[in-house]
C-alpha cells in the first residue's frame, strides 16, 4: 500500500536524521553546553540542556519531514478540485501519541525534579529564605547585593565586609544571600550556573561549589532600569590560600567602611518608595 | 426586528453627518475629560501631604484618564443606553445601524462592524508596534547606547512589549471572532451586543493611552510592570496602568460576550460535536480571559492605590511585597501566553480541512487540546519565578504541570499532520501560512520545555531565550496565523480580492526572515545576553547586527502586507468570486457582503463542517428553517 | 405565540436565556475579582513583611464594618422577598420590596464611605491597612454596580405598568428573567461581602 510505503520512507529519512542530529548534539555540543562545567550546578544545568536538546531535536525533525512529504506529495493543482479519503482520525495512533507525549514528559518532569532536589542542591536556582535542597557541612556564606547598578558582596564570617568584587575559594560549597535595596534585580553568575532574584527585603539563597579555578562572568537578568545592561563585572574562583589572603587584605582595605555600614541582617529594608500621590 | 434604517435627508449638510455621538465627539469630549480630570486631581492633589512633597501628582493623571475615558466613551454613545435603562426604558437595539460609512466611527452593535473596526485597529497598532521594534533594533546595532538615550530605549522596549500584548490578545479574536462566531453559530448577533461594540473601542484607547507615556518621562518596567521599578518610575507609569487596566477590562469582557454568545445563541442543531474548531478554541480563549485578566485588572487597581493612596502592597518596607505583584501579575500572565495561541491554533484547524480536502483528523482531540490547555494554563504561573525565591518546594509541582501542557499542545500537531496526510492539498496562501505557523510555533514550544525545567530555566531565565520563545510563540504562532486567517476571510469579510502574488511573495519573505531574526536570538540568549538591555557585550555584537539587518528586512516584507491591504481593500477593490476555496463553512454558504442580520431566517444545522469527501454528506445548513427556537441542541 | 416574540432582533428564548448564562459568566469572572484581593490578603498576611502586616494601632472599625454587611444582607432578604412577591404575581409588593433593596444597597455603599472618613488610621498603616481599604473599596465598586442594575429593573417594571401583569408577555419573561440573574449574582456579591467582613473584621 502506498501511504504504508510512505510511512516507512519518513520514517527511516527521520531516523537517520535524528540520530545524526542526537548523536551530534550528545557528542559534539553536549561537552560545550552553556553554561560550562565549572560546578555542579552548572553541570547539571548544561546536561539539561543536552538532554533537552537531544529529546527535542527528534521532534523538530519528525514534524517538519512530515509537513514536506504530504505538501511534496499529496498535492493537488488545476482547477478541478478533488476531494481526499473522509478519514477522521485513527484511535490506536491518537492513543500511542499522547502516550508516547505524556511518558516524555513525565520523564522530562522527574529528571527535573531529581536534579532540582537530589543532585545539585538546587540546581543553582534562588530557593528564598527557607531552602528546600540543603547541603551538609559548613558552607561559605556569601551576601549578594544588588542596587542601582551594581552588584556588591558582604562576607558575614569575615566581619561583615562589603566588597567590590566577588572571590569564591575553590572546592568550598558556597551559600549566597542574594538580596537588594533598591528594585528587583537577578543575580546571573553565568559559568556558576547561578540565578537568584535580589529582591527587596528578602533573603533569597542560593548554594553553588566552585570546581574550577578562573573567572566568571556576573550579570542582572532582571530589568532594573536603564543601567540594567551595565550591571555586569566578573568575578573569581580561586585557590583557598589565595581566598584568605584577599579576604583579608579586603578586610584591612574596607576596615573604614565596614564600620560605617549597617549590621549584617539577611534583608535590608529600605524606606519606601512612597509615591508623590 | 428592528432593521428600519434612519437615513438621513438629503437636504442635510455634509458636516452635520459630524455631530452627534461618534469617534470625533469622543475624541474632544476625551481630551476636555482628561483636562477637567487632571485640574481636579491638581487641587486634591495640593490638599495632601505626601503629594506636596513630590513633584509629580499621580491623581491628576489617573483623573485625567478616568474623565478623558469617561468623555470618550461617553461621545461615542455608549452612556445612551444605560441612561435610558436607568430610566426604566425597555431592551432594545437602536445602535443597530445597518448602512453607511459613519457605523464604522461609532458604537455599531452589527458585529461584522465591529470585526472590521477590530481589524483596522490591529492592523494599525500593528505597525505602531512594530516601527517601535524596528527602532530598537536599530538602537542594537551598537553594543552601548548610541541612538536613544537609555530611558528612552526602555520606553520603547516597554511600548512594543505592551502594545503587542494589548493588541495581540485581540489580534484573531477580535476582528475574526467577532466576525465570525455568530455566523458560524448560525446567529444573527452576539449575545451582548453593545458589550462587544464597547471592546472595540477600548482597543483603540489602549494603545493610544499608552502611547502618551512618551508625553509623560515615559516608563522603563517593559511589559511586566515590576514594582519596586514601576514606584519609581515617571508618571508615564500611570499610562502604562491605565491601558493596562482597559485592555484588561476588555478582554474579560470579550471572554464573556463570547462565552454567553456560544452558550445560547447557536442555532437548531448546532450541537458542540459539529460547533467549528474556530469557535472551539475561542471558547477557550474566552475562558481564559474572563477568568484570568480581572486579576490583572485588580493587581493593577492595587498599583494605582500604592501610586495615589500610598497604600504599600507592592513595596517590601511596609508590609507589602514584591511577590504580591508578580505572582498576580503571572497569575493574568500565564493564561495570556495561551489568549496568545488558542485562537491561533483555531485558525490553523479550521483552515487546514478546507485546503486538504479532507475531514478534521481526530475533531474530538483538537477540542479535548484546547480545552485541556485552557485548564492547566491556570496552574503553571510559577515558572515564571522559578529563581524569584518563592515557594521552592513547590517548583517540582509547576514544572510538572507545565511541562504537561505539551501534551494537549500536542494534540493538535497530530491533529494537523493527521489532515495532512494523504490529503488533496491546494497550497494556497492562508495554507502555507497555516504550515508556517505550526513550524514556528513547534520551535516556540519546544524552547518552551527548556523554560519549563528549572535547571535549564536557571541558565536561560530573563535572556534573549526568552526573548525568542516567546517571539516564536506570538508573532511566529499567532502573528502568522493572523495572515492565515486575513488571506482566508478577506475576501468574505470585504467582498474583495487581494494581490496573490504580492500575498505570495510576503508569505515567503516573512517566513524566512522571521526564522533568520529570531533564531539567532536563542544563541544570544543561551551566551548570556540579557533581555531588555540596552548595553550587551561586544562579542555579541555579529549577533545583533545580523538579527537588526534581517529585522529591517523582516519589517519591510510586513510593509508588503501592509500595502496590499491598502492597495486591495482601497484602491483595486477587486470583488471576490462567492466563496473561492470552496469551502463548506456556514460564512461562504451567506451572500457577500453579508446581510445585516446574517440570516432571513435562522437556519438549521444538519451537518458538520468539515465534511470533504464524504460521500452523500449534506450542506452544513438548510437555510429554511421555520420558527424552530435558537440555540437548542 | 409568545415564543416568537423578538427582543433585540432575536428569539426572546435567546434573551432570556443570556440573562441566565450572562449572570453565572459574570459571577465566574467575578470570582477572580475577588481572589485577587483574597490572596492579597492572606499572601501579605502569611509573609507579614518587617513586621509591618498588622501593627497594633491599626483597627478596623467593626461598629462599621457589621452596619455595611448588615445593610448588604437586609436587602439580599428584601430582595428575596421581592422576587418572590413577583413570582405570584403581587407586582405592588414587588415594588416596593425591589425598591427598598436597592436603597439598602446605596445605603451600604455610603456608610462604606462614611466610614473611610472615620477609619482612625491611614492606607500607608502597613499592609492590612492597605488591604483593608482596597478589598472594601473593591466591594464597593461592584456593589454600586449592582444597585444601578437593579434600578434599571425596577425601573423598567415601574415603566411597564400594567402590562406586566400577563405573565405571557415578552417583558414580563424578560423581566423575570433579568430578577433571577440579578438575584444570582447579588447573593454571590453579599456572600462575598459577608466574608470578607469576616476577613477583615475579625481575622485581620
Ligand atoms: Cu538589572
Ligand atoms: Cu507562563
Amino acid at each position: 500500500m502506498i501511504l504504508r510505503r510512505s510511512g516507512v520512507r519518513i520514517g527511516l529519512v527521520w531516523g537517520v536524521l535524528s540520530a545524526a542530529t542526537v548523536l551530534g548534539v550528545v557528542f559534539g555540543l553536549g561537552p560545550h553546553m552553556p553554561p560550562g562545567q565549572g560546578t555542579p550546578q552548572a553541570v547539571d544545568q548544561s546536561t539539561t540542556n543536552t538532554l533537552m536538546t537531544a529529546l527535542a531535536a527528534p521532534v523538530l525533525i519528525l514534524i517538519p519531514c512530515i509537513f514536506i512529504y504530504c505538501v511534496v506529495n499529496f498535492r493537488q493543482r488545476g482547477a478541478q478540485i478533488q476531494d481526499g479519503p473522509p478519514v477522521r482520525g485513527h484511535g490506536p495512533l491518537q492513543l500511542g501519541w499522547v502516550a508516547i507525549t505524556t511518558v516524555l514528559v513525565l520523564f522530562l518532569a522527574g529528571y527535573g525534579t531529581y536534579t532540582l532536589l537530589v543532585t545539585s542542591t538546587g540546581a543553582g536556582g534562588g530557593q528564598g529564605p527557607n531552602p528546600v535542597a540543603v547541603p551538609g557541612g559548613d558552607p561559605l556564606q556569601v551576601q549578594v547585593i544588588g542596587q542601582q547598578w551594581d552588584f556588591t558582596y558582604r562576607y558575614p564570617g569575615y566581619g561583615g565586609v562589603e566588597t567590590t568584587t566577588l572571590e569564591l575559594p575553590r572546592g568550598q560549597m558556597v551559600e549566597l544571600h542574594v538580596t537588594s535595596i533598591d528594585v528587583i534585580h537577578s543575580f546571573w553568575a553565568y559559568q556558576l550556573g547561578v540565578k537568584a532574584d535580589a529582591v527587596p527585603g528578602t533573603d533569597n539563597i542560593v548554594y553553588v561549589e566552585p570546581t574550577k579555578l578562573g573567572s566568571f562572568q556576573v550579570r542582572c537578568a532582571e530589568l532594573c532600569g536603564i543601567w540594567h545592561g551595565n550591571m555586569t563585572s566578573v568575578g573569581y574562583v580561586v585557590s583557598p590560600s589565595a581566598f584568605r589572603s584577599w579576604i583579608e587584605q579586603q578586610q584591612r582595605e574596607w576596615a573604614p567602611v565596614t564600620k560605617q555600614l549597617p549590621p549584617y541582617a539577611p534583608a535590608y529594608y529600605p524606606e519606601p518608595v512612597v509615591r508623590g500621590g | 426586528m428592528q432593521t428600519d434604517v434612519i437615513a438621513a435627508p438629503a437636504s442635510r449638510p455634509a458636516w452635520r453627518g459630524l455631530i452627534g455621538f461618534n469617534l470625533l465627539t469622543g475624541i474632544v469630549l476625551g481630551i476636555v475629560g482628561f483636562a477637567v480630570g487632571a485640574w481636579l486631581g491638581g487641587m486634591i492633589g495640593d490638599g495632601l501631604r505626601w503629594v506636596g512633597q513630590s513633584d509629580e501628582n499621580d491623581i491628576a493623571i489617573f483623573l485625567g484618564f478616568a474623565l478623558g475615558l469617561v468623555g470618550y466613551f461617553g461621545g461615542l454613545g455608549f452612556f445612551n443606553y444605560p441612561i435610558s435603562r436607568l430610566l426604566g426604558h425597555p431592551p432594545s437595539l437602536r445602535e443597530y445601524d445597518s448602512e453607511g460609512w459613519g457605523r464604522y466611527f461609532r458604537m455599531c452593535t452589527d458585529h461584522k462592524v465591529v470585526g472590521i473596526q477590530y481589524l483596522v485597529v490591529i492592523l494599525i497598532f500593528f505597525f505602531v508596534a512594530g516601527f517601535n521594534a524596528m527602532m530598537i533594533r536599530t538602537e542594537l546595532l551598537r553594543p552601548s547606547p548610541s541612538i536613544w538615550p537609555a530611558d528612552t530605549y526602555l520606553t520603547l522596549v516597554g511600548e512594543h512589549g505592551t502594545m503587542m500584548m494589548v493588541l495581540m490578545s485581540a489580534a484573531v479574536i477580535g476582528p475574526f471572532g467577532n466576525y465570525l462566531i455568530p455566523i458560524m453559530i448560525g446567529a444573527r448577533r452576539m449575545a451582548f451586543p453593545r458589550i462587544e461594540s464597547m471592546t472595540v473601542w477600548m482597543t483603540l484607547a489602549a494603545p493610544i493611552v499608552l502611547l502618551s507615556a512618551i508625553g509623560l518621562g515615559g516608563f522603563p518596567t517593559g511589559w511586566t510592570g515590576y514594582t519596586p521599578l514601576a514606584d519609581q518610575a515617571n508618571l508615564g507609569m500611570d499610562s502604562y496602568i491605565t491601558a493596562f487596566i482597559l485592555a484588561g477590562t476588555a478582554l474579560t469582557l470579550v471572554g464573556f460576550n463570547i462565552l454567553a454568545t456560544v452558550f445560547t445563541m447557536r442555532a437548531p442543531g448546532m450541537t458542540w460535536g459539529r460547533l467549528p474548531l474556530f469557535v472551539w478554541a475561542q471558547v477557550a480563549t474566552a475562558i481564559l480571559m474572563l477568568l484570568s485578566a480581572p486579576v490583572l485588572v485588580t493587581a493593577l487597581l492595587l498599583a494605582v492605590l500604592d501610586r495615589t493612596a500610598t497604600t504599600t502592597f507592592f513595596t517590601s518596607g511596609n508590609g507589602g511585597s514584591p511577590y504580591l505583584f508578580e505572582n498576580l501579575f503571572w497569575f493574568f500572565g500565564h493564561p495570556e501566553v495561551y489568549i496568545l495561541a488558542l485562537p491561533g491554533f483555531g485558525v490553523a484547524l479550521e483552515i487546514l480541512p478546507v485546503f486538504c480536502r479532507k475531514p478534521l483528523w481526530g475533531y474530538g482531540m483538537a477540542v479535548a487540546g484546547m480545552l485541556g490547555i485552557a485548564a492547566l494554563s491556570f496552574m503553571v504561573w510559577q515558572h515564571h519565578l522559578f529563581v524569584s525565591g518563592i515557594n521552592a518546594p513547590l517548583r517540582p509541582f509547576y514544572m510538572l504541570t507545565t511541562e504537561l501542557i505539551s501534551v494537549p499542545t500536542g494534540f493538535l500537531f497530530i491533529n494537523a499532520m493527521g489532515t495532512l496526510w494523504n490529503a488533496r492539498m491546494r497550497l494556497e496562501v492562508p495554507l502555507l501560512f497555516v504550515l508556517a505557523q505550526l513550524f514556528n510555533f513547534l520551535i516556540g514550544g519546544l524552547s518552551g520545555i527548556f523554560l519549563s525545567d528549572t535547571p535549564s530555566d536557571v541558565t536561560l531565565h530573563g535572556s534573549y531565550f526568552v526573548m525568542a520563545h516567546l517571539h516564536y510563540t506570538i508573532l511566529g504562532g499567532l502573528g502568522f496565523s493572523l495572515f492565515a486567517a486575513f488571506y482566508y476571510w478577506f475576501p468574505k469579510m470585504t467582498g474583495l480580492q487581494y494581490n496573490m502574488r504580492l500575498a505570495r511573495i510576503h508569505f515567503w519573505s516573512v517566513f524566512i526572515l522571521f526564522n533568520t531574526t529570531f533564531a539567532p536570538l536563542f544563541a544570544a540568549g543561551i551566551l548570556d545576553m540579557p533581555r531588555r538591555a540596552v548595553t550587551y557585550a561586544s562579542y555579541l555584537q555579529p549577533i545583533n547586527d545580523w538579527v537588526s539587518i534581517s529585522a529591517f528586512l523582516l519589517g519591510g516584507s510586513m510593509l508588503l502586507f501592509g500595502i496590499n491591504v491598502v492597495y486591495s481593500w482601497a484602491i483595486a477593490r477587486k470583488p471576490a468570486v462567492d466563496n473561492p476555496w470552496h469551502s463548506r463553512g456556514i460564512e461562504w454558504q451567506l451572500p457577500t457582503p453579508v446581510p445585516v442580520h446574517n440570516f432571513e431566517r435562522l437556519p438549521v444545522i444538519v451537518a458538520g463542517p468539515y465534511d470533504y469527501g464524504v460521500p452523500g454528506a449534506l450542506p452544513v445548513m438548510q437555510p429554511e428553517a421555520a420558527a424552530a427556537p435558537a440555540g437548542g441542541e | 405565540m409568545a415564543d416568537q416574540q423578538l427582543i433585540e432582533g432575536e428569539d426572546i428564548q435567546a434573551a432570556v436565556r443570556n440573562y441566565w448564562v450572562g449572570s453565572r459568566l459574570w459571577i465566574a469572572g467575578l470570582v477572580f475579582y475577588f481572589l485577587a484581593f483574597a490572596f492579597s490578603f492572606l499572601y501579605l498576611r502569611s509573609l507579614n513583611a518587617n513586621h509591618m502586616w498588622h501593627p497594633a494601632k491599626v483597627q478596623a472599625p467593626a461598629v462599621w464594618g457589621t452596619a455595611i454587611v448588615a445593610a448588604l444582607v437586609v436587602s439580599a432578604i428584601v430582595f428575596t422577598i421581592a422576587r418572590t412577591a413577583l413570582e405570584r404575581n403581587s407586582l405592588s409588593i414587588w415594588r416596593w420590596a425591589a425598591l427598598v433593596a436597592f436603597l439598602l444597597a446605596l445605603t451600604a455603599a455610603a456608610l462604606q464611605i462614611v466610614e473611610y472618613r472615620e477609619l482612625g488610621f491611614g492606607p500607608g498603616a502597613g499592609g492590612f491597612a492597605s488591604t483593608f481599604v482596597a478589598w472594601t473599596g473593591g466591594v464597593l465598586v461592584v456593589v454600586l454596580g449592582m444597585a444601578y442594575w437593579l434600578e434599571t429593573i425596577w425601573a423598567t417594571s415601574i415603566r411597564a405598568g400594567t402590562t406586566l401583569a400577563d405573565t405571557s408577555r415578552g417583558e414580563r419573561r424578560m423581566l423575570a428573567a433579568n430578577v433571577e440573574g440579578f438575584g444570582a449574582v447579588w447573593y454571590f456579591v453579599v456572600a462575598v461581602a459577608v466574608a470578607t467582613y469576616g476577613l477583615l473584621y475579625w481575622v485581620g
